[in-house]
């Protein structure tokens, strides 16, 4: 786990509310000029 | 809508057009908004007004983006104004140039690089101090960082210039708790875009597009707002596509 964090930019391992924040977020009328987008919700792991 | 009582928020840019959707958003959201223009003193006064007639805090800076020490400037007065923190930094000023590779001239250029990429950087690095745990920067890219749309190769290579920054400030301010991201609109009906004034400009636009309408700055600004706040806590180093779904 200690390793797994390591890789993230911001040095932990993240929480499934911290994906449901996203998932509401992009289902939202917020988000109604997005689609056919990603939304990286990873702390960073895979964007630096 | 995403809240963001208690927050202090500096937009650049916040005018008009993006930035001035942005910063309403903020302002709905909660924050207090520092709205800040390079020339549009009266757009941006309506700005703040709007926001304070709303209820909510604003107030308005003044700093010349295009200047060697316009970032400089202005983060010595928003250190004034908010003290020691800052929770969201909105790098939206940006200069758009339509040119072809021919016509570009070497002051379009350097005026394009100075304010849509050396003044963000230097934006960050001096307001750095305050910036902290929570913290959230948000750059705004562009479609056109990726991919081809009209004759404008500079303005193109400053935002992919943001890109760039964005990995690497993600990176670096990660450990200290701060998050960076970028959205990248695609063509938005603002003053900045005279492409999407003609009706070859919009026709084009729509056929490139997914959802069959122009986007407007109040598409964008919402999505400012996420980035901006704790819904967004685990999202770092990316940059979000806000365009229809151009170009798919």
């Amino acid at each position: 786990m200690k390793a797994l964090a390591s890789t993230v930019v911001m040095g932990r391992l993240g929480r499934p509310q911290e994906i449901a924040k996203a998932v509401v977020f992009f289902a939202s009328d917020d988000a109604s000029f997005i689609t056919g987008a990603e939304l990286f919700v990873d702390g960073g792991a895979a964007q630096v | 809508m995403v809240n963001l009582s208690g927050k202090t928020a500096l937009v650049t840019g916040a005018s008009r057009g993006i930035g001035r959707a942005s910063a309403l958003a903020l302002a709905q959201g909660g924050a207090q908004v520092l709205v800040h223009y390079g020339r549009g003193k009266a757009e941006a006064e309506g700005v703040a007004a709007q926001i304070r007639n709303a209820g909510g805090r604003a107030e308005v800076v003044a700093s010349d983006l295009a200047a060697p020490d316009g970032a400089h400037n202005l983060a010595r007065q928003v250190r004034g104004i908010v003290g020691d923190r800052l929770d969201i930094l909105v790098a939206n000023a940006g200069v758009a140039k339509s040119a072809n590779i021919e016509d570009t001239t070497v002051e379009d250029f350097d005026r394009l690089f100075a304010v849509n990429v050396r003044a963000p950087f230097f934006l960050v690095q001096q307001t750095l101090p305050i910036l902290g745990k929570g913290s959230s920067i948000v750059f705004v890219s562009s479609l056109a960082a990726h991919a081809v749309v009209g004759t404008i190769a500079a303005y193109a290579a400053t935002k992919g210039a943001i890109d760039t920054l964005v990995k690497h400030f993600a990176a670096a301010l990660g450990p200290r708790g701060i998050r960076v991201n970028a959205v990248a609109p695609g063509v938005v009906d603002t003053d900045m875009s005279n492409f999407i004034k003609t009706e070859a400009g919009q026709k084009y636009t729509l056929a490139m597009q997914a959802i069959q309408r122009l986007a407007r700055p109040e598409d964008i600004g919402p999505v400012v707002a996420f980035l901006a706040s704790d819904d967004a806590r685990w999202i770092t180093g990316d940059t979000v596509r806000v365009d229809g779904g151009s170009k798919l």
